[in-house]
């Protein structure tokens, strides 16, 4: 609606008075905002004609009319009136939150302005809940225990120590529940983890579980979080590749190559040698690094075996190379 | 019709531009030296002498030869034009002489029976005895001389790795000078305290044929002398794994194989050399001054007769003082914003190519338009440092330009760097050079394997190519002949048509192009340039401890090209908000990693292939990192066109009289590194110095 200029009936006692229709508006930002999280506000009052508001503010009221923030009218570009940026705090109920913007009337002069007003809303989430699984081995023997970590970490800060996490089998069956440590992942801020014993499932194949730390309100809303994570069911394996890593000019030991027969997996010791036991059938083997470029060969694997890998070094482009 | 008298003319006087002759060196240093009497006291600012010049410039200096740019070819054209008797003034942007020399390894690839291939031929040493080891390639490698090197340079019958043709589309005139002037610039650095490692191959550029190149080097001493060939540890930046000196802004590398016990080599043992050895003559320096145009008598017509410059300070990045040269004779401490300088002989362009300027570079290939990926050694070079202002200078007053399209055909041009985590990710410069805090970290160089260890995504976080193959690069043309042409060595045969027989073609070829997947339009990419963004590595703490990556000070830092957050999703957030050209949030990135996950367990990438190449592993293991990966435009082939003498051609193919260039500022020579730049200022700095002084 344009602001308008009305010149006022003298019978209701207001003789000269011109009274003055002013419009608000209140930029929100981010219009989707975490729950308690900040929201920024900036407000616009502005007139028919140029018109400077001293010591003027503008009220930011919550659904019940509760005053939320006084944000004072401080700049006036000619055309409006704006307070500065103000943050405050949303609401920690999901959803959508209709607030608003009241301009109070003034008397200037001989010119009242009358109340301005504007709604506007934001919406309102739960903190998102981030969760993280490592360790998970790259092969489990049939219907034997393994083990993984997982960890929980919500993004707005929150602690999740103690929290519960449940993992379900690729069926959606819970197979544990983990409650998370009291200190944080080593090398990380936030992120509160948990060892977890699970059992394989007793047939081969890649099975898709995942760890679900579910939504809780108790300070903050929190969504659920999950995570998905493989698990490699294999037979028990009957063939051992040993592979030594051997450097191809220094001829000695490539100590801590990984060794790579999907999916299974092992590293060289300092003796460069790794032990792997696999099912028989069709390989690619991969040792790689460190600073070693691939080695590679495809075999079939029927018995033990013990496959000498030749490491070529990644030779660096020196800098004198790259320059000159 | 060309009448007979005129064809003979021609050939006359093609056969007087081919080069110096023995009667040029004779001239050498025959006329006195007018050094620093010849400039103007800037309180006489407003002396116009000019009788052919705009009526309405005041010169503030004036001296016979004025030279844009001090680096390989600026101080080489500037100590030979002073041998000459001229007065010669260097005008650089930088703070501190050597432009991408200081900063370079050195390997000077010359040839054409040099006095360096002949010492190595004989078996001889150098003439202080530093060199106590036996020469590397064998005499016949070294057998070279002018005629077989022109042929290299011009071998049509050459195709590389990349299916481009680095030698056939070269000047031929300035290729046979550049032949015929490179024994004589070889001693020339000699006589001028650059010492040379034994011959080791030849840079990429320099012909097929024999062995041609040779690095420089000093000697680790107790005192850094010049003059005696000596360097403190400290000087050298030897003395701590993790930290460089003031006077070598890149940790100079041990050459005890080519030199013998206590030798150190890179640009620092080449730039330092010529630089003290100019100042030591009388060149004067005139440094934070950024060379802008050309003043010509008329905008398309006449001689060049000088040249404005304007005032570019470079600040301590910590301190915020002026930085410093290390040497100050012969300074020239100007601060007035511009300064008109006239050139009584001649003007010398050599402030570099366009590789820092992403607008000019994108007329070669428009996504490097990418503000995000800078040309190598931006913090020593500063903002300036390759702007294409020979450039841009040389095509106002009318130059044209040569061998444009030879950006695109030297492997090394662009390139994807295996130093991650730093934006000036072409070097291995640490704390104690001034300028490191532009840098702000030195980078982990994770080598070509280490790109198995992680995934490479694009700036909305999605990965764009097999990562193995990113780093990957077509090897350079150039002796001993594996790069680019059937056999190895002195098996090559110039201009051998099999050379490039279409068969043998397809076999060489072995391009990847992950750099053009890296530079590719993606969600990202908003109109009107349509930038591709910066890149990412993304890997967990199971990939550092397999790597023993030091993720620490110096070399990854909180400059916005290293992150690492508890989870995916942060990680995602921390690029968004750190880095400064991350225009859009890696929306994908959680998927992308979430996908590979999946990829891993099945032990096939249907994306890209990666299983073919290289185990893949897990992003798994918290904490999480990023760690930039940038594509370097490294240096510049297309350029100004010069004759033989190093003379800026017109349009119409007329030289422009008084103007030279020489270096990365020139095209039509597709040859990589120093040994073109020196070449060109000594064959500049001669005939600038005998140009007629008006």
């Amino acid at each position: 609606m344009p602001p308008k200029n009305i010149r006022t009936d003298p019978s209701l006692g207001l003789d000269d008075t011109s009274r003055m229709i002013s419009v608000c508006q209140i930029d929100v930002s981010p219009q989707e905002v975490d729950a308690g999280g900040n929201l920024t506000l900036k407000s616009q009052v502005s007139f028919s004609s140029a018109v400077v508001l001293r010591r003027q503010s503008v009220l930011i009221e919550d659904h019940d009319g509760r005053l939320i923030e006084t944000i004072e009218l401080t700049g006036f570009d000619n055309e409006s009136n704006e307070t500065g940026q103000v943050v405050v705090k949303a609401p920690v109920k999901p959803g959508t939150h209709m607030w608003r913007a009241v301009c109070r009337a003034q008397t200037q002069g001989n010119v009242l302005h009358e109340v301005a007003s504007t709604s506007f809303s934001f919406t309102v989430k739960p903190h998102p809940t981030r969760v993280v699984v490592w360790d998970t081995p790259s092969t489990v023997e049939c219907g034997k225990h393994f083990d993984i970590k997982l960890g929980v970490k919500c993004p707005s800060e929150c602690r999740t120590e103690g929290w519960t996490v449940d993992v379900l089998d690729h069926e959606g069956e819970k197979q544990a529940t983990a409650t998370l440590s009291a200190a944080p992942w080593p090398g990380t801020d936030t992120l509160y983890f948990a060892d977890v014993e699970l059992k394989a499932p007793d047939t081969e194949g890649l099975f898709a579980w995942k760890a679900k730390a579910p939504g809780n309100d108790e300070k903050v809303p929190h969504a659920d979080g999950i995570a998905r994570f493989g698990v490699r069911v294999v037979a028990p394996p009957k063939c051992c590749v040993t592979v030594v890593a051997v450097d191809v000019e220094r001829h000695t030991p490539v100590r801590g190559a990984k060794v790579v027969l999907h999916p299974y997996r092992a590293v060289t010791d300092e003796h460069g040698v790794a032990q792997v036991m696999v099912s028989k059938g069709n390989y690619r083997l991969f040792v790689s690094g460190p600073n070693h470029v691939p080695f590679r060969r495809d075999a079939e694997i029927t018995t033990d075996v013990t496959i000498r890998a030749v490491l070529a070094l990644d030779l660096e482009i020196s800098d004198a190379d790259l320059w000159s | 019709m060309t009448k007979e008298d005129d064809t003979r003319q021609d050939d006359q006087k093609l056969k007087k531009e081919t080069g110096l002759t023995r009667r040029d060196f004779v001239k050498t240093g025959a006329v006195a030296g007018l050094g620093a009497g010849a400039l103007l006291d800037p309180d006489r600012a407003d002396a116009q002498v000019s009788s052919t010049g705009p009526d309405d410039i005041t010169w503030d200096y004036e001296v016979d030869v004025v030279i844009a740019g001090g680096g390989c070819a600026g101080l080489t054209a500037a100590i030979r034009a002073r041998d000459l008797g001229a007065s010669v003034l260097v005008v650089d942007q930088n703070f501190d002489p050597g432009g991408r020399m200081l900063h370079s390894g050195a390997f000077l690839s010359l040839g054409g029976g040099d006095p360096v291939q002949r010492r190595d031929m004989k078996g001889e040493v150098d003439r202080e005895g530093f060199i106590t080891v036996d020469p590397v390639e064998a005499p016949e490698e070294l057998d070279d001389n002018v005629d077989l090197l022109f042929t290299d340079l011009t071998d049509w019958s050459v195709v590389d790795t990349k299916a481009q043709s680095p030698y056939r589309y070269n000047e031929p005139e300035l290729a046979r000078s550049w032949a015929e002037n490179c024994p004589a610039t070889r001693q020339f650095l000699i006589d001028n305290y650059v010492r040379f490692t034994r011959v080791n191959g030849t840079h990429g550029g320099g012909g097929l044929s024999r062995a041609r190149g040779a690095r420089c080097f000093l000697m680790l001493g107790n005192k850094t002398d010049i003059k005696a060939g000596t360097i403190t540890a400290e000087d050298a930046g030897v003395a701590d794994p993790e930290r460089t000196s003031p006077f070598a802004p890149v940790q100079m590398n041990d050459a005890s194989r080519s030199v013998g016990p206590n030798a150190v080599s890179n640009g620092v043992a080449l730039s330092r050399p010529l630089e003290f050895s100019a100042r030591e003559k009388g060149v004067e320096f005139m440094l934070h001054r950024h060379f802008d145009e050309l003043v010509r008598e008329q905008p398309f017509s006449g001689r060049v007769i000088g040249i404005r410059a304007h005032y570019s300070p470079r600040y301590h990045p910590e301190t915020g003082e002026l930085l410093k040269s290390y040497w100050q004779n012969g300074n020239i401490e100007e601060q007035r914003e511009t300064v008109s300088i006239r050139a009584h002989r001649a003007v010398i362009l050599a402030s570099g190519g366009h590789a820092g300027n992403p607008e000019v570079r994108s007329m070669f290939y428009p996504a490097l338009r990418e503000p995000a990926f800078p040309t190598s050694g931006y913090a020593l070079q500063g903002p300036h440092g390759q702007d294409a202002s020979a450039l841009t200078a040389g095509l106002r007053v009318g130059a044209n330009l040569a061998g444009m399209q030879q950006n695109i055909s030297y492997p090394t041009t662009f390139h994807i760097s295996t130093r991650l985590g730093t934006r000036d990710a072409y070097t291995t410069m640490m704390p104690g050079h001034p300028t490191f805090g532009f840098r702000g970290s030195a980078g982990v160089n994770v080598g070509s394997v280490g790109f198995e260890e992680f995934i490479a995504v694009n700036q909305i976080g999605k990965r764009f190519f097999n990562e193995i193959r990113l780093p990957a690069r077509p090897r350079g043309s150039r002796y001993p002949g594996d790069g680019g042409a059937p056999g190895e060595g002195l098996k090559h045969t110039p201009l051998d048509w099999r050379n490039c027989r279409k068969e043998w073609v397809r076999k060489m070829y072995s391009y990847d192009h992950g750099l053009d997947a890296a530079l590719a339009i993606n969600e990202g990419s908003k109109p009107p340039h349509y930038y591709s963004g910066p890149l990412w590595a993304i890997f967990d703490q199971d990939a550092v401890q397999r790597t023993g990556w030091e993720l620490r000070a110096p070399y990854v830092s909180d400059n916005g090209y290293f992150f690492q957050a508890d989870t995916i999703d942060e990680l995602a957030e921390k690029i968004a908000k750190g880095h400064e050209f991350q225009r859009v949030p890696l929306s994908y990135l959680a998927e992308t990693v979430a996908n590979w996950n999946s990829y891993v367990e099945a032990g096939a990438d249907p994306d890209f292939e990666r299983e073919v190449d290289a185990p893949m592993s897990h992003i798994v293991t918290p904490p999480f990192y990023a760690l930039s990966i940038m594509v370097i435009w490294h240096d510049s082939y297309g350029g100004l066109r010069v004759n033989g003498q190093q003379q800026v051609v017109d349009m119409q193919g007329q030289v422009i009289p008084g103007l030279y260039a020489g270096g990365e500022a020139v095209g039509g020579l597709n040859k990589h590194g120093l040994g073109k730049g020196h070449v060109h200022g000594y064959v500049a700095g001669t005939y600038a110095a005998e140009e007629h002084s008006d």
